[in-house]
């Protein structure tokens, strides 16, 4: 039995939320954790990443620091409008925040199976913000999977020392 | 149709007392200061990329191009920077757009061959999607054909969270 740490735990708590809400609000959208596995995986799709992660110490003399990472979301699309409202629907869905789980894993052979998860906390967005994503060459010119990006981006902390 | 209303206007002239009693201190030092965290960015930018390229090979020619500009230069009504310039990137760095947000290559999405060689040798096969590779792919008649895509870097985003946290700990300082 093994857990995953933070960063992980973070990445999958993101990737759970959304495709739990997802789910919910609209049809056959995908949600990934690589950037490569959204090019194998058919339109719309959405892949969430982790970025650069600060470590801010909270006083002087102590120890313990506030973990700040980047949440990075590209949005795959298969037209402009559907682009724009993914990218409304994730940011109104995230701007509350979401619950943080820490994973626990059990390894058989080869294979590591999510076998159990519990919320410790919340995940909090500090900052989130959109930009398309544009191909310096004509949209008719570039693949599908280029022509309808966008770019979520947000600050994300749990708030609380480590 | 919203009507707006003008509550107040403050006159140029009494535009510096006014940041003044915002910040409580000397607006020349916060424009001092505000530069000194955009030069630690620069700064950090450069190093972001070059930690972070994958192809070996000297300093990356990316972070080389990416230039810091007093747009606006501290101790006049206003201080504005800039980091990194669009116009010396598309002649210096034209790739810079595809390292930061990833994606197809021109190439890739046409399913165009590339010419060249690693080091002289053909690509291998085997090799080829598994982002083992670290060489650069420089002369030689042998010919790629990149399929994978390129995976985003977004150093663009990493040097906009330092500046902000930068941002953050300057203005605490001021209230």
């Amino acid at each position: 039995m093994a857990t995953y740490r933070n960063s992980r735990n973070l990445e999958a708590s993101m990737l759970d939320f959304l495709t739990d809400e997802l789910d919910s609000s609209w049809n056959d959208v995908s949600v990934v954790k690589t950037f490569k596995r959204a090019y194998d995986t058919e339109l719309p799709v959405i892949c969430v990443r982790i970025g650069r992660t600060s470590y801010s110490r909270v006083e002087i003399g102590g120890t313990n620091y506030l973990r700040e990472a980047l949440l990075l979301i590209d949005i795959f699309c298969t037209s402009d409008g559907q682009r724009l409202d993914l990218k409304d629907w994730i940011i109104a869905t995230l701007k509350d925040g979401l619950p943080y789980y820490e994973y626990t894993t059990t390894r058989s052979g080869r294979t590591t199976t999510v076998t159990d998860k519990t919320q410790n906390g919340r995940i909090i967005i500090k900052s989130i913000e959109d930009s398309p994503i544009n191909a310096d060459i004509g949209r008719d010119k570039v693949d599908n999977y280029e022509k309808f990006r966008h770019l979520v981006t947000a600050t994300i902390s749990l708030g609380r020392v480590e | 149709m919203i009507n707006i209303q003008i509550q107040s206007l403050t006159s140029l002239a009494d535009l510096n007392k006014s940041i003044d009693d915002t910040f409580e201190h000397d607006w020349l030092t916060f424009q001092e200061q505000f530069r000194e965290a955009g030069l630690r960015t620069w700064i950090y930018i450069k190093e972001y990329i070059n930690e972070h390229k994958t192809r070996t090979g000297g300093v990356s020619n990316l972070a080389e191009s990416i230039t810091f500009e007093d747009i606006a230069p501290a101790g006049t009504a206003s201080v504005e920077i800039g980091i990194g310039n669009i116009n010396i990137l598309n002649q210096q760095a034209v790739y810079w757009h595809l390292i930061n947000y990833g994606g197809l290559s021109l190439p890739a999405q046409v399913g165009m061959g590339v010419p060249g060689s690693f080091n002289g040798n053909a690509p291998d096969p085997s090799k080829s999607g598994t982002r083992g590779g670290t060489e650069r792919w420089g002369q030689g008649n042998f010919m790629m054909f990149p399929k994978s895509p390129i995976e985003p870097m977004n150093y663009i985003e990493a040097a906009e969270m330092f500046l902000v946290q930068q941002m953050d700990t300057l203005l605490t300082s001021f209230k």
